[in-house]
Parts: C-alpha cells; structure tokens; sequence
C-alpha cells in the first residue's frame, strides 16, 4: 500500500468584471516547503495579474498525494453509510467528523457509535491532540456525541436500492 | 493577503460499487512533513474504521489577498495559453491566465490570437514560471516557452 505524493498544485482563482471566475493552475517541485510555496505562488500571482484583466483573489496550495495500490474495498461497503464523530471546539463550536463506509462492528443497534472501543477512541483521541483543528485553527476540546447516518457523497453515487451482482 | 488558519485534510475513500467518499479535516499547521505525518498515521485507523479503500490524500493551504484592484474589461473566457517545453523531450506543460489583457496579444502574426511574448509582463511571466519551483504534472521542470496563444473558452 505505497503512498506516493505528486507535485503541488497552486491554484489562482481569478474574477473578471461580469463576476464570473475563474482559475489558473500550475505545478511546483515535490518536497517543495510551503513558504517556498507561497513564495512561488505569490510571485506567478503578480506575474498573471500584470498580463490579465482580471483580478486575483485567492489561491491554494494543495499538496496530493495518492495510493498507488489501494486494498479492495470490503464487499458491499458503500460511502454513504457514515460514521459520524462530533467535537467541540475551543471556540464553542462543532465539527464534525466523517467517516465514509463506517464498519458494522462499532455501530450500536440504536444507531450510536461505541465511542469506548479502542477503534474509535484511537482516533478521537488523536484528533483532540495538536496540530488537529477547525476550519477556524480552533482546537478539538472533546467529543460530544458519535453516530452512524447515511448521506450522499458524490454524483455518481448508486442507487440506495441497489443490491450487489 | 491573509492566510486560512488552518489546512485542509481531504481523504478520499472508494467503496465496493465505485462510490467515492470524503473526511474532510483541518490541521493547524505550517509545515507540509508535520501535516503529512499527521495524516499517514491516521490512515491505518481509518482504513479499519471504513469497509471503504483508502485511494489516497490531499492538504490544502489557501491564501485570500487583500487589497485586490478592480478587474479591467477582458472577461475570464479569453483565455492566454501558454505551451511550455520541460526537461524531458517530448514532455510538455501547459497554463493559463484567464481574461489575458488585449495589449499583450500579437499585432502582426497572427494578429491577436498569438501572444506578444516581447511585451514585458509577458516576459515576466515566463521568467516566474522557469525560474526552478514550477514543473509540470509528472514533475518535469519547465524549460521554455513553446506557444502563446489566446483561446476562448465558454
């Protein structure tokens, strides 16, 4: 199960008069840090605004990384059958946290996570340590409830009703 | 410009029927190799979480800049093409700069469809992305400029 990351991708979003956007994308170096990054990103930010019309607002760093051989999926596992773990943050506020394809074996029948079996506590009490966090940088403080919910996840999800070949 | 407090973690997961899914998580952190650490040691306890397959991860660090000028006239669908040789025959990389300025097309040949690479924030430009941290999608360092042109994209 190698994980093998790709190059980063900064990408530009750029606005014109009408409103509408739009984005320009380019590739940096692996092993690239990420102040070399902004550097970078900010310097080519520049360079397009000068030859553009449009305006730069933003851009992101992204840097992916890929499983060249992922192990099969469990048999008849499906994304939308969530885990759901939900944190306080330091700030008040509530994140949640996803888990697509939740195994069977930590889902009460009420629809409750077990919250004490090690599979769950290993990783609820990782992520109630550094450098884990909200959208806001405010940290996880506790957790506040867990449970399973099914959701839909991308367009080319199946049907709920369709039964495995 | 003001930099998003924290990074963000997008896991992706396929399922038995081809479905794809995501966790989404945040780290506070400015480090690539502390955020990738963080994220490869909590693969193996997703992975015995989820009956999905792990295919694989991203880490997002987004920049909002401040102060923007207003945009000129030139809408996004006219778009500048630029066509870049790398360091491998052959191998080529390719970017854009949305609503590229009608002065820094070619007047002559062809007239205002090839771009002016003479014109300085052309030149700018191409000196930014040869300057040695940008390569194309299989890492090969970009080299020299092959083509400009302008495309119009709906």
């Amino acid at each position: 199960m190698p994980l093998v990351n790709r190059p980063a991708v900064v990408s530009f979003t750029l606005v014109d008069a009408s409103g509408s956007r739009s984005q320009a994308t380019a590739n940096l170096i692996g092993g690239i840090l990420l102040t070399d990054a902004r550097t970078a990103a900010q310097a080519l930010a520049t360079a397009v605004e000068a030859a553009s019309d449009c305006t730069v607002e933003s851009y992101a760093i992204t840097f992916p990384t890929v499983e060249t051989q992922p192990v099969a999926p469990a048999l008849n596992s499906r994304v939308e059958k969530k885990g759901r773990i939900q944190f306080r943050t330091s700030a008040g506020k509530v994140y949640t946290f996803t888990v697509p394809g939740i195994v069977n074996s930590v889902v009460l029948a009420s629809g409750q996570i077990d919250e004490d079996l090690a599979l769950i506590t290993g990783i609820t009490l990782a992520l109630l340590a550094s450098p884990w966090s909200d959208s806001n940088g405010a940290t996880l403080d506790q957790v506040i409830g867990a449970y399973e919910r099914f959701d839909s996840t991308s367009k080319g999800q199946l049907p709920s009703s369709r039964r495995a070949d | 410009m003001a930099h998003a407090p924290a990074a963000l973690v997008i896991i992706a997961y396929r399922d038995a029927s081809d479905s794809i899914g995501y966790t989404r998580l945040w780290l506070a952190t400015g480090s690539v190799d502390v955020a990738r650490a963080a994220v490869a040691t909590r693969i193996g306890v997703l992975g015995a979480l989820s009956g999905c397959a792990v295919t694989g991860y991203s880490i997002t660090w987004s920049t909002h800049l401040s102060d923007v000028p207003a945009p000129g006239p030139q809408l996004v669908s006219t778009a500048g093409i630029f066509i870049w040789q790398t360091a491998t025959a052959d191998a080529y990389a390719v970017t854009y700069i949305p609503g590229i300025n009608a002065t820094m097309l070619d007047a002559t040949d062809p007239a205002g469809l090839a771009i002016n690479t003479q014109k300085l924030e052309v030149i700018n430009y191409i000196a930014v992305l040869r300057d040695g941290a940008f390569v194309n999608p299989f890492e090969y360092d970009i080299t020299a400029l092959e083509n400009a042109f302008v495309q119009f994209e709906p």
